[in-house]
């Protein structure tokens, strides 16, 4: 993996991708209605459930200079509004990490592997 | 007194939790600080809950089943945003216990309410506390408790509603973004309203006077409702015999104002159209941080608010510290003022500024805390009696280079405070070591032998240790001197004396010894050369 910039005038940051990852998977466990991170490997069938140590797997992004895309591979809890939950998570792993990190998210792609109850 | 609630009482009930979210929704918005603060709970609750009475409007008003289906499908359905969502986890758990009921009392109520929470606990996978889950598990838990000396469904509500209160006033120690921000969860503050509104369809009173009884939220009075554009919080370290009239400023400024705290620290809170006289009043009495900017009004971009945030850190930043330094010579002059320093006060070697001169440029400036580089030796007691001479506090940075003082403008940080650039910057110049190359004046003699009036002379600690007819000579000996001890970046100062020369001796020596070489055109006078080797 590679890694981000952030330049101040100060000096210049970088930040590893695998940061980045964690961040963002950490950002998951703790959004309302996700209750799981799947491989993005398992695109079809039973999605693999991931413990916490390996957020990282649920998780793919891509950089371009100062700005990063994610892609979260999730689980959502049965009867939920599966689109609400998506928008709210979109939303707050791209504050966590432009807020954390000062990088500009350009893009967040949830994709619902599967929906279980609890 | 109520015992029994029927089917018909939820459609009266959800139209109450809808009154109650639209009286607090601006307040709800305005202290929406997490998990993303975008101002928007207060507005995703109400709607999440408009949802909930158009679905059950289409439902059988004598059919406690039909209801119930239709608020677990309605807020499902229409959920909105995080707090939204949360809620409608929160009904789908109360409805699953109360739709096989012919009518519900207290039994069945304390029932429905911990179902509620436990559901909606189920639904993440690392619940935050000091949000709405919270405040639903401290209210169910007491729906439990106090369930059997409930005579009626309004003391029981009402207890639970207290309850629900004294967990909001508790989120700020469990979620420390909402202590910073000074508010209580939003959502959960959206729960607490519904329970209101619960309880004010149960007495038939109006809203207004439940909210006595369960006392006021923990915003200042009348937070988020007036029409201010801003909410500023920061910390204000000043004396506390200034706060007084801080306050009152604050008043004709603005609205919901809070200044709260004492021994020189305050947390200051208000709203206001005028953020940048707020600023400019607080860094009159003092020293300003951790500045919050809330753009009240609604679907303002986030980035807009951000930008703002920024403006005003910048601006308070800038008007906390002031920087004068001594220096001569153009160039120099420029590369100072690019780096922050304020006041330039002409001056250097056997042309010292006189100590009036010196504090002109302090009281010249806004700030009422100015740091002073000398960057001469002999220009120290001249910067450090002018403290005796000012009200304002001033630090003297003891730079006896004009390198020393460039070293410590690197480490000057225009965010940080006062004392903390004091101590950083001091700390800097130790880091510096100086060379400089000049004419001399008359004949003399030296460690070296003779000196020549007209030879080029390299001074290193108060010493001379290179001479030489060829100025290039004179500086390459007492770089090979200076180098010897190691360094890694090497500052060039041109003066007037070599400026047009060729360098490019003096500059492949330094690249061959590994140096990162800076060249500054600094024009100025008596030193032909300085250099600054870190």
């Amino acid at each position: 993996m590679g890694e981000a910039n952030a330049s101040g005038e100060l000096g210049k940051i970088t930040i590893k991708d695998e940061v980045l990852a964690d961040l963002a998977g950490l950002t998951c466990t703790r959004c309302y209605g996700i209750v799981g991170m799947a491989s993005q490997s398992f695109h079809e069938g039973v999605a693999e459930l991931l413990g916490r140590e390996s957020l990282r797997k649920g998780v793919r992004l891509r950089r371009r200079e100062d700005a990063v895309s994610f892609d979260l591979y999730v689980i959502v809890k049965a009867g939920l509004n599966i689109v609400e939950v998506a928008h709210n998570l979109i939303e707050q792993v791209r504050y966590v990490v432009e807020t954390c990190t000062g990088l500009k998210v350009d893009d967040v792609q949830v994709h619902v592997q599967g929906v279980r109850e609890s | 007194m109520v015992e029994r609630l029927r089917a018909g009482d939820l459609v009266g009930m959800v139209d109450a939790a809808i009154d109650a979210l639209r009286l607090h929704k601006e307040e709800i918005n305005a202290m929406n600080v997490f998990p993303v603060p975008d101002g928007d709970t207060g507005t995703n609750m109400l709607l999440t809950m408009q949802a909930v009475k158009e679905a059950v409007g289409g439902a059988d008003h004598q059919d406690m089943a039909s209801i119930c289906r239709a608020i677990s499908r309605g807020s499902l359905m229409g959920a909105r945003g995080n707090s939204g969502v949360v809620l409608s986890q929160i009904l789908k758990g109360m409805t699953e216990v109360m739709e096989g009921r012919e009518s519900l009392d207290v039994e069945a109520m304390a029932e429905a309410l911990s179902r509620g929470a436990e559901v909606a606990y189920r639904a993440v996978m690392k619940p935050v506390e000091g949000t709405i889950l919270t405040v639903v598990k401290a209210a169910s838990e007491e729906g439990k408790r106090i369930k059997d000396g409930c005579a009626s469904l309004e003391q029981w509500l009402s207890g639970v509603t207290r309850k629900a209160k004294e967990a909001l006033d508790q989120t700020p120690e469990l979620l420390p973004v909402l202590k910073e921000a000074g508010v209580v969860d939003a959502g959960g503050r959206g729960l607490l309203a519904i329970f209101e509104g619960f309880l004010a369809f149960l007495t038939g009173e109006e809203l207004g006077e439940i909210e006595e009884e369960v006392e006021q939220a923990g915003l200042p009075a009348g937070a988020g409702v007036e029409d201010f554009r801003y909410e500023a919080q920061f910390i204000l370290h000043c004396k506390d015999s200034r706060v007084e009239k801080f306050r009152e400023a604050l008043h004709r400024l603005g609205g919901s104002v809070l200044v709260v705290g004492g021994d020189k620290l305050y947390r200051v809170h208000v709203h206001t159209d005028q953020l940048g006289k707020v600023i400019e009043e607080a860094s009159r009495v003092g020293r300003l941080s951790d500045v919050e900017i809330t753009d009240l009004r609604e679907q303002v971009e986030e980035a807009g608010r951000r930008a703002a945030d920024a403006e005003v850190r910048a601006a308070a930043a800038e008007k906390q510290v002031g920087v004068v330094a001594v220096a001569v010579g153009e160039g120099i002059k420029e590369v100072l003022s690019s780096m922050g320093v304020d006041r330039i006060v002409n001056g250097g070697q056997s042309m010292n500024p006189s100590t009036a001169e010196l504090l002109e440029a302090v009281d010249a400036l806004p700030q009422d805390r100015v740091l002073l580089i000398p960057n001469n030796r002999n220009i120290i007691p001249a910067a450090e009696q002018t403290k005796a001479l000012t009200n304002k506090e001033v630090a003297v940075i003891p730079a006896t280079t004009i390198t020393e003082g460039f070293a410590a403008m690197v480490a000057f940080d225009p965010r940080a405070g006062w004392e903390e650039n004091r101590v950083r910057m001091t700390e800097a110049l130790k880091g510096v070591r100086t060379g400089a190359v000049t004419t001399a004046v008359r004949d003399s003699r030296c460690g070296l032998g003779k000196i020549k009036k007209g030879n080029y002379i390299g001074l290193y600690r108060g010493e001379i240790v290179s001479r030489s007819e060829d100025l290039e000579e004179a500086a390459l000996h007492l770089l090979r001197r200076m180098t010897e001890e190691g360094g890694e970046i090497v500052s060039v100062i041109v003066g007037e004396g070599a400026a047009g020369r060729d360098h490019r001796n003096i500059l492949r020596f330094l690249e061959e010894k590994g140096l990162e070489v800076e060249v500054i055109d600094g024009g100025q006078p008596v030193y032909h050369y300085i250099f600054g080797l870190e």
